[in-house]
C-alpha cells in the first residue's frame, strides 16, 4: 500500500477540532474534580488512511475512539464526518450515520451474545437498521461470512465453539454487516495469540483494500501498530504529542515521548540485547492532575526550563510534535 | 552434583476433569545452570503455566505429577512431602505472576504480606524483618519505600505492584524464581523497567530464571536457553542466539515470520500460521502441530515425533527438522 | 469518616420524620380506636365521649400529631393509653430482654454458620457439602412456631433440660445465668433460621474468594494451607458477610416478635402485640420510631464496619 496522496487534496472523511471528553471523579462530597481523559485534539482522517492511535494505558486513545464514532459525548470541540458537524446530533439523528461508522472490539468473546447463533449476531443489525430481511438477509450473512473468510457452515453456530480469532472474525463480519466506511478498531488482537494475530492483521488489510475502508486503529502492540497504519498519532495524558506518517514516526521520532517508546519495546533479535538505550522512567501520571506545562516534562530526560510552564503544541507540517525541543 | 539448578525430566501433568483425564505438560524436559536464565515460550494452551506451576507442586486438588523429575540442586522434589515443599516455596524457589493487580491480597498491608514471607523462611523477626522487607522494596526501585510498605496494594500502580511481587519473591533470596508472564498486563514502557530490574536482581544474586513468556520480543531481551512449548510439548530447545539464528521447528519459524517486522519490510502481508491451538481435549493425532504445518507428511499425521539433539545442545522435536538433519549428517559422513 | 458518620446522622433526622409521619397515618387508617377497645361495649356514649377527650382524640389529626410531636422534642413519649405508664419506662423494660435475644440469636448463628460455610466451601461438591446444603435449607424452612414447639416439647416436657419459656425462674434468685439458661431455646430458634441463610452465603462468599489469584501467591509463599484458607481467603470472604450482617439486625428484630410469644419473652414483641390489639396509639409511635432507628442504626454501623475492613473503600 502506498501512501495516501489525497490528503491535500479532498475533505478528510473524519475531522476532529479540539474535542475533549472529561470524566467527573469525585474527590470529597462537595468538590468534584474531572479526569482529562481526552483534552483538545485535533486530528483529520482521510479516506482509506489507517490511523493508529498509541500510548501507554490511560493515554485516552480508548476514550478518543469512542467519542470519534460518538459512542461518547464530547465535551468540547467540533467532530466532523463527511464535512458534516455530527458534534451535537441526537441519538435519533445519528442513526442514518451509525451504519457508516462501526467499532470492532478487544475482547470478541465479551462483545458477542453467547446465547445468538452467528447468523442472528450478524443479521441483527441489518434488521436494526430496516434492510434486507428473510432470504436477503441470509445471503448477506452468507456473504459476510465469505468477506472474513469463515466456513458458512458456521451460521448456525454459537461463539463459543470457536476459538478466539475466528471469534474476532465474527466481530468484524458485524461490524461490517452495515457496509460502513469507517471503523475504529480497539486493539482488535491485544487478546489473540500471537499466531492468530498475524491472520486477523492480514485481513483486516484486505478487507480495508477490498471494501475502500477507512481505519482507526487503536494498539497496545505497537509492532501491529506499524504494520497496519498509514499514519500513527502518539498519544500522551489525554493529548496527541505526535503525529505523521508511520514509517517516519517510527523511524525518525521528533518527540521524546515516542522515541523512549519506541525504545522501550523489546526487540526480538538476541544480538540486539546489549544495544544503548534509555529506559522511559515511571509511570504516566494521574490525569486527574496533569502537571503543568508540557505534561511529559516530569518523565522527559531532554526537560529544559521552559518545558517546566509552557505547554507546547503539535506544530510542523506532515511530521508534527508537541515538543519545544523536537528530536532530529 | 549436577552443577545445575534446575533439572526436569519427563515430567508429565495431569488433570481430572469431567471429560476424563488430560495432560496440560507432557514429557517435559529441561534445566537451568546457577545465574541461567530459561524462557519458556508458547501461546495460550501450551501448558507453560501449568508446568511452572508444576514445579512448585501447586497444581491444586485436581491436578498433579504423573511421571518425572524435578531436581532442584540434585534434590527430587517430587518425593517430598507437603511439608517440606513448604519450606522449599517462597526459600528455595518463589514465584511471581501475571496480573499484579490481583496477585497481592487486597485487605493486607504490602508490608504485610513481605513480611509473611520474611517470617516464614528466616529468622528475622518484628524490627529486622520490618527493616529487611523496607530494604527490598528499596532495592527494586519503590519510592519512599517506608511509606510503601504500610500501604495496600490499591494504592500502587500496577508497575509498582509488580515490584512489590518482585519484592516478596526475592526477599529469601530463593536459587530459583519462575517469572509466569510478569510484564504481559503492564505497558511497554513499565515492561522495559521490571525487565531490566529481574536481570539486575539476577545478576546481583546468582538466582537462575525461568520466565515464561508469549512474547518473543521478551524472550530475545532476557534469555540465555529457550524451550518452545507447543499443545503441552517442548518442540525445540536452544540457546537464545542459535534459535533465533535458525529456528529449526517449523513452529517456531512460523511465530517467527508471524511478528510485525520492525525492519522495513513493512509493506506486503505478514505471514500467518493457520488455524488455532488445538483444545486439549482434542489434540491431533501424530505430531500436535500437524494441522497447521506447512511442512506435514504423512509420517506426522499418525506418529508423534521425540524431543532428539539436533544440532550441538539443541533438540527439536519434528520428523521434519530432524530427517533434514540426518540427511546432512548422511552427506557429511558420505 | 467521622464526618461521614456526623453527615449520616444529619440525614438520619428527616427519614426519621418521614417514618413517623407515615406510621401516623396508617396508624389512623387502621379502623378501631383505643377507646373502642378498651371499655364495655355498654358504657354510655358520653363517658365514651369524655374519655375520648381526655386522651386527646377529638383534635384534628395534625394537631394530635404536632403534639405528640412537641412531646417528643421536649424527651417526652407520652403515657400509654391502656396501662398509663409512661411509654419511655415501657420500652426501658423491654428492650434490654430483645436486644439479649437478638444479638445472642446473630452472634450463635454467626459462630456456627462460619466454619460450617468455609468447610463447604473448602470440600465444594463433596458428601459433607451436600449434608451441609441440606442442613441449611432445613434451617430456612423450618418454620419457627414449628421449631419453637418442637423443641419445648423435647427439651422442656421430655426431657426437662430447659424451661419452657419466660426469662427468670418463677420465684428463683434470677440473675445472668438464670436468664441465659432461659436463653437457649428461644435463641436457638431465631439462630436457626440464620444459620440456614448464612450458611450458603458464606459458602458462596469463600467459594468466590478461593478463586483469587492472590491465594495462589500466598501459596508461592510457603504459607500453610490452613492460613492460606483461614486468614488470606476468609478476611476476604468475610467482606460481602459484613454487608449482610447490619442488614440481619431489623429482621431479628421482626422475627423476635413471633419468638416471644412462643416462649413468653418478656421483649419488645409482647409489648408491640398488646399495643397494636388495644391501639394503643403512643406505645405503638415510640416502638416504631425505636424500630426506625434501629434499622437506620444498622445500616450506618454496616458501612463503619465495612470501612473498617476493606482498606479499599473509604467514605468521605
Amino acid at each position: 500500500m502506498t501512501v495516501i496522496t489525497e490528503s491535500n487534496a479532498s475533505r478528510p472523511l473524519l475531522q476532529l477540532e479540539g474535542v475533549k471528553k472529561y470524566y467527573p471523579s469525585r474527590k470529597g462530597l462537595f468538590a468534584k474534580g474531572r479526569i482529562q481523559a481526552v483534552d483538545g485534539v485535533t486530528l483529520d482522517v482521510h479516506a482509506g488512511e489507517t490511523v493508529g492511535l498509541v500510548g501507554e494505558s490511560g493515554c485516552g486513545k480508548s476514550t478518543l475512539g469512542r467519542t470519534i464514532i460518538r459512542l461518547e459525548h464530547s465535551d468540547a470541540g467540533r467532530i466532523l464526518y463527511d464535512g458534516e458537524e455530527i458534534t451535537a446530533y441526537s441519538v435519533r439523528r445519528m442513526r442514518p450515520l451509525r451504519t457508516q461508522m462501526q467499532m470492532i472490539f478487544q475482547d470478541p468473546y465479551s462483545s458477542l451474545n453467547p446465547r445468538q447463533r452467528v447468523e442472528d449476531i450478524l443479521a441483527e443489525p441489518l434488521i436494526a437498521h430496516g434492510l434486507p430481511r428473510g432470504e436477503d438477509a441470509r445471503r448477506s450473512v452468507g456473504k459476510l461470512l465469505d468477506l472474513v473468510q469463515l466456513p458458512r457452515s458456521s451460521r448456525s453456530r454459537y461463539p463459543h465453539e470457536f476459538s478466539g480469532g475466528q471469534r474476532q472474525r465474527i466481530g468484524i463480519a458485524r461490524a461490517l454487516a452495515l457496509k460502513p466506511r469507517l471503523i475504529v478498531c480497539d486493539e482488535p488482537v491485544s487478546a489473540l495469540d500471537v499466531s492468530v494475530q498475524a491472520q486477523i492483521l492480514n485481513l483486516l488489510k484486505d478487507l480495508q483494500d477490498e471494501l475502500k475502508l477507512t481505519y482507526v486503529f487503536i494498539g497496545h502492540g505497537l509492532g501491529a501498530v506499524r504494520y497496519i497504519s498509514t499514519r500513527v498519532a502518539v498519544m500522551y495524558l489525554g493529548k496527541i504529542v505526535e503525529l505523521g506518517e508511520t514509517n517516519r514516526v517510527f523511524d525518525a521520532p521528533r518527540h521524546p515521548y515516542t522515541s523512549l517508546l519506541l525504545q522501550a519495546i523489546p526487540v526480538a533479535d538476541p544480538r540486539r540485547r546489549l544495544r544503548e538505550r534509555l529506559v522511559l522512567q515511571g509511570e504516566a501520571p494521574n490525569p486527574e492532575n496533569p502537571p503543568p506545562g508540557c505534561r511529559f516534562h516530569p518523565r522527559c530526560p531532554f526537560a529544559r526550563e521552559r518545558c517546566f510552564s509552557e505547554a507546547p503544541s503539535l506544530t510542523g507540517n506532515g511530521h508534527a510534535a508537541a515538543c519545544h525541543y523536537p528530536l532530529g | 552434583m549436577s552443577g545445575y539448578t534446575l533439572e526436569v525430566e519427563n515430567l508429565t501433568v495431569a488433570f481430572r476433569t469431567e471429560l476424563g483425564e488430560v495432560r496440560p505438560v507432557e514429557g517435559l524436559t529441561f534445566a537451568v545452570k546457577p545465574g541461567e536464565t530459561l524462557c519458556i515460550v508458547g501461546e495460550s494452551g501450551s501448558g507453560k503455566t501449568v508446568a511452572a506451576l508444576s514445579l512448585l507442586r501447586l497444581l491444586g486438588k485436581n491436578g498433579g505429577i504423573r511421571a518425572g523429575s524435578v531436581r532442584l540442586n540434585g534434590e527430587e522434589l517430587t518425593r517430598k512431602s507437603e511439608t517440606e515443599m513448604r519450606s522449599i516455596r517462597g526459600r528455595d524457589i518463589a514465584m511471581i505472576f501475571q496480573e499484579p493487580m490481583v496477585s497481592l491480597n487486597p485487605v493486607f498491608t504490602i508490608g504485610h504480606q513481605l513480611t509473611e514471607a520474611i517470617r516464614l523462611h528466616t529468622d528475622r523477626r518484628g524490627k529486622a524483618a520490618k527493616a529487611h522487607a523496607v530494604e527490598m522494596l528499596r532495592r527494586v526501585g519503590i519510592p519512599r519505600p517506608e511509606a510503601v510498605y504500610g500501604e495496600y496494594p490499591h494504592t500502587l500502580s500496577g508497575g509498582m505492584r509488580q515490584r512489590a511481587m518482585i519484592a516478596m519473591a526475592v526477599a529469601c533470596e530463593p536459587r530459583l524464581l519462575i517469572a509466569d508472564e510478569p510484564t504481559t498486563a503492564l505497558d511497554v514502557t513499565v515492561q522495559a523497567q521490571i525487565l531490566e530490574l529481574m536481570k539486575r536482581l539476577a545478576a546481583g544474586s546468582g538466582t537462575s530464571i525461568v520466565l515464561i513468556t508469549h512474547d518473543l520480543g521478551v524472550v530475545a531481551e532476557m534469555a540465555d536457553q529457550v524451550a518452545v512449548m507447543y499443545a503441552g510439548q517442548i518442540v525445540e530447545t536452544a540457546d537464545v542466539y542459535s534459535l533465533f539464528e535458525n529456528p529449526l521447528h517449523p513452529y517456531t519459524r512460523g511465530l517467527m515470520r508471524s511478528l510485525p517486522a520492525f525492519g522495513s519490510e513493512r509493506e506486503g502481508r505478514l505471514s500467518a500460521i493457520p488455524g488455532a491451538v488445538p483444545p486439549l481435549s482434542r489434540l491431533p493425532r501424530g505430531c500436535r502441530f500437524h494441522p497447521r504445518c506447512p511442512m506435514a507428511e504423512s509420517i506426522c499425521e499418525s506418529e508423534e515425533p521425540e524431543l532428539q539433539p539436533a544440532e550441538v545442545s539443541r533438540r527439536v522435536r519434528c520428523w521434519a527438522a530432524s530427517g533434514e538433519i540426518r540427511r546432512f549428517a548422511g552427506r557429511q559422513g558420505g | 469518616m467521622l464526618s461521614y458518620i456526623a453527615r449520616r446522622l444529619l440525614i438520619s433526622l428527616p427519614v426519621l420524620l418521614g417514618i413517623t409521619v407515615i406510621n401516623f397515618i396508617l396508624m389512623k387508617l387502621a379502623p378501631g380506636n383505643p377507646v373502642d377497645m378498651l371499655i364495655d361495649p355498654n358504657t354510655p356514649p358520653e363517658l365514651l365521649q369524655a374519655k375520648k377527650a381526655m386522651l386527646g382524640l377529638n383534635s384534628p389529626p395534625a394537631v394530635q400529631y404536632g403534639k405528640w410531636l412537641l412531646g417528643l422534642l421536649h424527651g417526652h413519649l407520652g403515657y400509654s393509653f391502656s396501662s398509663y405508664a409512661p411509654v419511655a419506662d415501657l420500652i426501658a423494660q423491654r428492650i434490654g430482654p430483645t436486644l439479649l435475644l437478638a444479638f445472642a440469636s446473630l452472634f450463635g448463628g454467626m459462630l456456627i454458620a462460619l466454619p460450617l460455610g468455609i468447610a463447604g466451601a473448602v470440600r465444594r461438591n463433596t458428601a459433607l457439602d451436600h449434608a451441609l446444603t441440606g442442613l441449611s435449607f432445613v434451617g430456612i424452612s423450618l418454620p419457627p412456631f414449628f421449631l419453637g414447639l418442637g423443641l419445648i416439647y423435647w427439651f422442656s416436657l421430655k426431657t426437662k433440660l430447659l424451661p419452657t419459656g419466660g426469662m427468670h425462674t418463677l420465684g428463683g434468685e434470677g440473675g445472668l445465668g438464670d436468664a441465659l439458661y432461659h436463653l437457649v431455646l428461644p435463641a436457638s430458634v431465631l439462630a436457626a433460621a440464620i444459620v440456614g441463610k448464612k450458611i450458603r452465603y458464606i459458602r458462596a462468599s469463600m467459594l468466590d474468594v478461593l478463586e483469587k489469584e492472590y491465594l495462589r501467591t500466598a501459596r508461592a509463599k510457603g504459607v500453610r494451607e490452613s492460613l492460606v484458607i483461614g486468614k488470606h481467603a476468609l478476611r476476604n470472604a468475610l467482606l460481602p458477610i459484613l454487608t449482610v450482617f447490619g442488614a440481619e439486625i431489623p429482621v431479628l428484630l421482626g422475627g423476635s416478635i413471633l419468638v416471644e410469644q412462643i416462649f413468653q419473652w418478656p421483649g419488645i414483641g409482647q409489648l408491640a402485640l398488646q399495643s397494636i390489639l388495644s391501639r394503643d396509639y403512643p406505645t405503638l409511635m415510640a416502638l416504631n420510631l425505636v424500630a426506625a432507628i434501629v434499622v437506620l442504626a444498622s445500616n450506618l454501623l454496616t458501612d463503619a464496619l465495612y470501612t473498617m475492613a476493606d482498606p479499599r473503600i473509604q467514605y468521605r
